[in-house]
């Protein structure tokens, strides 16, 4: 969705020197958490969502 | 005007209109074709007039830009499906009274399947964003955020949440809209081939993988028209705009999570990530973060749902009352597709430095957004198809 007015489009020019100016940055210890908890509870949770809708709210 | 009129027109008057306008190859159903005399048509019915009101969009926001960028403040998608979607909530509330049972399956398959998607899209995009291409992680969150979530309001709702710079979002948001252009000509095509047994799937496939509100309830409805005709090539006649229900419930829902779901980012990055002193995250920033127009949606939603529950004996008076306020939802589509393709600037693809961005964007979407949208969407819809209007017996 769209709701925000995008900022000033005269940034644009810039993009090449900021993608080129990306500092290596390795994965910290607090984003492995982030995605790896993600990925986990995504999955544990597939199978309870996917248990209830079929149990409790059949079509 | 043309296209707006078009829509506006009932149901037997706009098809035979929208035959003159689009032309037989575009619009004609497959029972009409001997009528044209043609072997084979996109059969989009009425709904053709929104994808000649796309195409006029992109003609002149790639061809003529100087007059797209005299129509820009006039023509933000945003407000025309936003004003649709909660027509639409008035329509759908009165439709969901004659079958409750599948409204509350949708409600709740079409908000498991969101969670789902928040959870293995968003983390999956972000460590490629990291670990194959690099980005950093100002970069690596917006993209995240715009490739696997809802498109611009996302990357910039995230863009804010982790104190990005601007032209984080600005970028990101540039490839949403093209790209969710691509998806609305190409998806509902994809729906109608591989899914017509299997309506539901492909509504909710839209709400999930389609970015940004505009495209996506426009590809649930041009996927509505084209699986309504394939099926009546067999003699089954669904009844209207469920499929459109299961994306807009799917779109919705995806939306009242942003706020969800930067806040939790938000989370991070003050307290692991950046580690400001002093910097506090309030909850209240759920609340700010969130669009607020699903609240329309929903309220509209209820209160016809409930008016009709209520007294059933004004169901059939209701139901003209919506039939008239559908007239305006078309309209405001048509401006929708319209404006979608007025904005989508397809030069962007071709800006210096984007090819890094365009890469981890199409990697991501075609590469698994797309597919596991669609496990998720078979996963919860899979066996639930809307009321038979006749056939299929």
């Amino acid at each position: 969705m769209e709701p925000t007015r995008l900022p000033a489009p005269s940034l644009e020019p810039n993009l090449a020197e900021e993608l080129a100016a990306i500092p290596y940055e390795p994965l910290l210890p607090v984003e492995k958490k982030l995605i790896a908890w993600s990925l986990i509870l995504g999955v544990v949770l597939l199978v309870i969502l996917a248990w209830i809708s079929s149990t409790f709210f059949t079509a | 005007m043309a296209i707006g009129t078009m829509s506006l027109l009932p149901a037997n008057t706009r098809n035979r209109r929208s035959y003159f306008f689009a032309g037989p190859y575009i619009a004609a159903t497959p029972n009409k074709l001997t009528q044209f005399g043609i072997a084979w048509s996109l059969g989009l019915t009425g709904e053709a007039g929104y994808v000649v009101a796309l195409l006029a969009g992109l003609l002149i926001g790639n061809g003529f830009p100087p007059a797209a960028a005299w129509l820009k403040e006039a023509t933000r998608p945003e407000w025309y499906i936003k004003t649709a979607i909660i027509i639409l909530g008035a329509t759908l509330g009165v439709q969901a009274a004659g079958a409750a049972g599948l409204t509350r399956a949708i409600l709740f398959r079409g908000l498991a399947a969101i969670i789902e998607a928040y959870l293995i899209y968003w983390a999956l995009v972000y460590l490629i964003a990291r670990k194959v291409f690099g980005f950093s992680r100002e970069w690596a969150a917006p993209l995240a955020s715009g490739i696997s979530i809802c498109g611009v309001s996302a990357a910039i709702t995230t863009g804010a949440a982790i104190r990005a710079r601007p032209i984080v979002p600005v970028m990101v948001s540039s490839l949403v809209v093209v790209f969710s252009v691509v998806e609305l000509l190409v998806l509902p095509f994809a729906a109608r081939t591989f899914l017509s047994a299997e309506p539901m799937v492909a509504g909710a496939w839209m709400g999930l993988a389609v970015k940004t509100d505009g495209a996506a309830v426009a590809s649930g409805t041009i996927t509505e028209a084209l699986i309504r005709a394939r099926a009546e090539e067999q003699g089954i006649v669904y009844e209207e705009k469920w499929m459109l229900q299961a994306t807009t419930t799917v779109k919705t829902f995806i939306d009242i999570f942003i706020g969800i779901w930067a806040f939790v980012l938000a989370l991070v990055w003050a307290y692991g990530i950046a580690k400001e002193p002093g910097h506090e995250v309030p909850w209240s920033d759920i609340w700010r973060r969130s669009p607020k127009f699903v609240l329309g949606y929903f309220l509209t939603f209820i209160i016809l749902l409930s008016v009709a529950l209520a007294w059933p004996d004004r169901q059939k008076s209701l139901k003209s009352a919506v039939d008239e306020s559908d007239i305006f939802r078309r309209l405001f589509f048509v401006m929708t597709f319209f404006t979608i393709g007025l904005g989508s600037n397809f030069k962007k693809l071709w800006a210096e430095g984007i090819g890094r961005l365009t890469l981890v964007y199409v990697v991501s979407l075609f590469g698994f957004v797309i597919w596991i949208g669609l496990a998720i969407s078979w996963l919860f819809f899979h066996g639930v198809y809307p009321p038979i209007v006749h056939g299929g017996g």
